[in-house]
């Protein structure tokens, strides 16, 4: 790999976003929202009254945000000679073995002072009843290292931790997925923090090194570059930086106290950290990446672990609200109130996504006013918006990840209520391979509102001729099927939509992403050697 | 594929590389960019060769038809600069004062912007993509329309973005294109009041990006503002000394957000129909999804395209904001050289897209350009066309001495007379002395009824011609129609129509002559 290739795929973790540009961002969602909310003349007063929910959601998340990425380089006491004893857990569950080998070889490859740590792989497999759970123990002990297989189900993943902790005793632990391989520097890089001793936890990105391997693996990792870049690097300095399930170290005392991993919650990783910060505890995230691992290929097991963290983070703000917690800062509140709500960016899509549907059929509008007035203050605002998003994000943000967002919607809508009805979640691994087949299934919503919008427009067209209206509420209803058409794709049957690109000459997104991965000049250089 | 032929290659790479080749490349660039000025000759033959001449044309006509002292002075109590004038003085000079011999020169301009315009996109993109940038500008419906046009917009075009390119040259080389730049400052200054936006933008964007800047770049910077305000203070002392423009100013109402959004809309779409304008404009979001694609890993802003993205928007929001706090002047033609800096962002954007998105996104633009173009050129109701050909012809065939015609706009008559032939006579309201020197006389509401008696004295009818609504054209027609017997009315262009009344009754009405 040259040096432009690390660069690049690095990059996510190198942003910066100008102070002016963040304030006037606030500035700007002030005044968008004063403007829509005390100035426009309201339309229909339930439309209206569910536009400014959307729009006070919306502004809570977008000074937010500023106010995440206002500093992403906190700096902290660090000791490159700390030399604490160290249990390294690698959790398991049916993932196949080569793969939990490679990071089982990393790992043990950890370089520390007198190499003071060991290894242990938390085999899932037995209670989980996968066919390879005996083959991982097998070897385990062909590599000389601990596997703790449980016997007693329980608590999934977090049940699968605490029930190590019970079983070993260094003073600091640090857990892997299955699939994340570390670099011989973790340690040495994560463990120094813990000099400090209120540092309960620090975490490194969680960073996907199959990312060119399918559209939905590229986007997945999109998403997270957003979050692993000036998110976590933002959240760092109000001690709000949380655990992600993996690439982690922890200070046993902390977990300790924090009641261990939270097994109530399939967001172990998150609810815990919550906990751990509630008892006073800080956390540090190194934004450097530090071990590699895989993301969800196919569009299935990316749907399954998006669900699962929404449900889990929506749990947090509807029992464990953070506000209400005792023991943390106002800025460490924020923070989970920020993570944990974003969730609910599912129903102010839906609320306006329809808003146009509802004129075509109904001719009703939220607000009443000269669509220029209203080009003139949102154009300005999403503009900085974006720049803002792309200058803390170093320019790794990408049409993909912001239409998986978007289109998560009727995910988000649907973990929503299934967090407010209390129904039960199990916890389901994220496949490691590609799994193959049609899901378009969960694409219906979207296809749906294709199909509802086309109909609308011509309904609309049927009532009141061509108006500005008409052209201004079925240009929203383009942009929202513009965002959706990627996620759609993704969820169409792989074959269709190799025949599809085969018909048309048209690269796959992952195809493009790594020819314009490379410059001219190294693929020169590749080609050299 | 090749290093040199990777689209983000540098010319001086490309030069260094492959001399030979690069020689074939700067030659193969001109070619192409000759059919390109071949096609907008084209058009300009085609689409604008049978087009009345329009009111602001025909003033530059009459302006360039005195000595050059003379016209310095006329020029001077209007609020224009005086170069445009100038080079027009010597051309008609050569080519003759017929419509097309002086639109020729708008023209030439045209043509002569689009190597700059080349050179500024190639500062930001590939040369594929940046003749493509110059592809779409010579079928630009507004580029087109004012290339066609006997005023001095192409020229302010031009040296707008000459100096542009100039300054994007100091951006990126820190010491080259000094010379060229305060060239193109002073000319342009002399060319345009609107090209001082062009400037402060420039101010604006220095300020906000010092670090990007060598330390030295100020003091140039400076001495470039010294030695163009020293080349104009003799102009600026004449045009104060000549009451600056105190009565010559366009009466325009204070700028409205559609206004904003109309002057992009007609950089991008031209000159359209209200009803067509009105649907472009209410599809405003989709530029949101535009900006959504525009989402693009790598895709990064770098100075000079910050500077273009200042280029295309700041004047605009400069001169709507002084607009409406101080005073309205808001024109899309005015804010011209915004155009070029918008066009080459919009294809960078295009050219960072997948190839085959790219590719049909440029084809799509072509596309629409040309049928905004075509429409442009044929739709009667053009709202910038002025139709001054057909009114002229079409009352020379029906008016006789006994009538009169009446130019409810002073000014108009200039335009109007360029056609007429005929043997009525042309009065103006308010009446205006041509022989007089001095402002054209105010409009008095106490006045008209004396004015038009005076008018119709001895004639039968009036053929009111109306147009260039100077805020008081509506008091006429309500006069008219309350004290006159309408007998026809033909409306020509969105904002010329022709009415004819019957003044005097002493002879039978006719309504055929």
């Amino acid at each position: 790999m040259n040096r432009h290739e690390l660069r690049e795929r690095f990059a996510f973790n190198k942003g910066v976003a100008p102070r002016w540009m963040l304030a006037l961002n606030i500035v700007m969602a002030f005044v968008y929202f004063i403007i829509i909310a005390f100035l426009f003349t309201p339309g229909n007063p339930v439309l209206f009254g569910l536009l400014i929910a959307g729009e006070v959601f919306h502004l809570w998340q977008s000074v937010g945000y500023a106010y995440t990425v206002w500093n992403m380089n906190h700096q902290r006491r660090f000791d490159p000679a700390f030399a604490q004893g160290v249990d390294v857990y690698i959790t398991v569950c049916g993932e196949p073995v080569e793969i939990i080998e490679e990071t089982a070889r990393a790992a043990l490859a950890m370089d520390y002072p007198a190499q003071n740590f060991s290894v242990y792989i938390l085999n899932d497999g037995f209670v989980a009843n996968k066919d390879n759970w005996q083959e991982v123990e097998d070897m385990a002990k062909r590599l000389g290292i601990g596997c703790i297989t449980r016997r007693t189900p329980g608590g999934a993943k977090a049940g699968n931790i605490n029930n190590a902790m019970r079983q070993t005793n260094n003073p600091f632990v640090v857990v892997f997925d299955a699939d994340h391989v570390p670099k011989p520097v973790f340690l040495r890089k994560v463990m120094g923090y813990f000099t400090d001793p209120l540092m309960g936890f620090v975490q490194t990105p969680q960073f996907y090194n199959n990312q060119h391997e399918s559209t939905v693996a590229q986007t997945a990792w999109d998403q997270q570059a957003l979050f692993f870049g000036p998110i976590m690097r933002g959240k760092n300095r109000l001690d709000a930086a949380f655990m992600c399930g993996t690439n982690m170290a922890i200070r046993r005392a902390a977990i300790d106290q924090a009641g261990g991993m939270c097994e109530t919650s399939i967001a172990e990783d998150f609810l815990t950290s919550l906990f751990i910060h509630e008892k006073g505890w800080k956390s540090h995230y190194v934004h450097e990446v530090l071990a590699e691992g895989l993301a969800p290929e196919d569009f299935l097991s990316y749907y399954k672990q998006q669900f699962r963290w929404t449900r889990g983070s929506l749990e947090v703000v509807l029992r464990h609200n953070p506000l209400f917690m005792k023991g943390m800062k106002f800025g460490q509140k924020m923070q989970y109130l920020l993570s944990s709500g974003y969730y609910l960016t599912g129903l102010v899509v839906l609320i306006d996504a329809l808003l146009p549907i509802i004129f075509f059929f109904t001719g009703l509008t939220a607000i009443k006013t000269s669509t220029m007035w209203l080009a003139i203050v949102f154009l300005p605002y999403i503009a900085l918006t974006l720049a803002m998003l792309q200058r803390s994000s170093n320019f790794t943000y990408t049409f993909h990840a912001l239409s998986f967002s978007i289109s998560s919607f009727y995910l988000q809508v649907h973990a929503f209520i299934s967090a407010l009805l209390g129904k039960k979640v199990s916890f389901a691994v994220t496949s490691k391979t590609a799994i193959q087949g049609n899901f378009l299934k969960f694409a219906i919503p979207h296809l749906a509102y294709i199909a509802l919008a086309i109909g609308g427009m011509v309904f609309a067209y049927l009532r009141e001729g061509f108006s500005a209206a008409l052209a201004a509420n079925a240009s929203w209803a383009i942009v929202n099927i513009v965002t959706f058409l990627p996620f759609i794709a993704a969820a169409a049957p792989t074959n269709v939509m190799n025949s599809i690109r085969k018909k048309f000459h048209v690269k796959s997104h992952e195809q493009r992403e790594c020819e314009e991965y490379m410059p001219a000049s190294a693929m020169q250089n590749e080609g050299a050697n | 594929m090749h290093w040199f032929d990777h689209p983000h290659a540098t010319d001086r790479e490309f030069e260094l590389h492959s001399p030979l080749k690069y020689a074939l490349h700067k030659f193969f660039v001109a070619i192409v960019l000759l059919v390109f000025s071949v096609i907008a000759f084209g058009l300009f033959m085609n689409a604008y060769a049978g087009e009345s001449i329009r009111l602001d044309e025909a003033q530059s006509l009459w302006q360039v038809s005195h000595s050059v002292n003379g016209m310095l002075g006329i020029i001077s109590e209007d609020v224009h600069m005086p170069l445009y004038h100038l080079v027009l003085h010597t051309w008609v000079t050569f080519f003759g004062n017929s419509v097309m011999a002086a639109r020729m020169l708008s023209f030439v301009f045209l043509i002569a912007t689009f190597p700059f315009a080349y050179l500024l996109a190639r500062t930001v993109m590939g040369r594929k993509w940046a003749l493509a940038t110059v592809g779409l500008l010579a079928i630009s419906p507004f580029l087109s329309w004012y290339a066609s046009e006997t005023r001095m917009y192409t020229m302010l075009v031009f040296f707008s973005v000459a100096n542009q390119y100039f300054f994007t040259r100091i951006l990126k080389h820190q010491h080259h294109g000094w010379f060229g730049y305060a060239i193109t400052t002073i000319l342009g200054a002399f060319t345009h009041y609107f090209f001082f936006f062009n400037l402060a933008t420039q101010v604006v964007f220095f300020l906000l990006n010092r670090d990007k800047f060598k330390k030295a770049s100020f003091i140039k910077f400076v001495g470039v503002a010294v030695i163009t305000a020293i080349s104009l203070a003799p102009w600026v002392a004449l045009f104060i000394h000549n009451g600056a423009a105190g009565n010559m100013r366009p009466g325009l109402s204070k700028p409205s957000p559609v206004d904003f959004f109309n002057a992009y809309s007609n950089f991008l779409f031209g000159y359209q129909s209200d009803i067509l304008n009105t649907v472009i404009l209410a599809a405003w979001p989709l530029v949101i999804a535009g900006a959504f694609l525009a989402l693009r890993r790598r895709l990064k802003i770098n100075s000079v395209v910050m500077y273009l993205l200042f280029a295309a928007f700041v004047p605009v929001i400069l001169v709507f904001v002084l607009s409406y706090v101080i005073t309205p002047f808001f024109l899309s033609r005015y804010l011209i050289a915004s155009l070029i800096p918008l066009y080459i962002l919009i294809v960078w954007l295009v050219s960072h897209q997948p190839k085959k998105t790219a590719y049909g996104a440029l084809a799509a633009g072509v596309l629409l350009s040309s049928m905004f173009l075509y429409r442009q050129a044929v739709m009667t109701n053009n709202p910038a066309r002025e139709d001054y050909k057909n009114v002229a012809i079409d009352i020379a065939k029906d008016a006789s001495p006994r009538d009169v015609i009446v130019m409810t706009s002073p000014f108009t008559v200039f335009p109007f007379e360029y056609y007429y032939n005929g043997t009525t006579k042309i009065v103006t309201l308010p009446l205006w002395d041509r022989g007089n020197h001095g402002a054209i006389p105010a409009f008095s509401a106490t006045e008209l009824p004396k004015q038009v008696d005076q008018i119709k004295k001895d004639h039968d009818n009036i053929y009111l011609v109306m147009s260039y609504d100077q805020g008081y054209e509506d008091a006429i027609r309500q006069y008219f129609l309350t004290h006159y017997e309408q007998i026809q009315k033909r409306q020509y262009s969105p904002k010329l129509q022709m009415i004819e009344y019957k003044v005097n009754y002493d002879n039978p009405v006719s309504f055929t002559k």
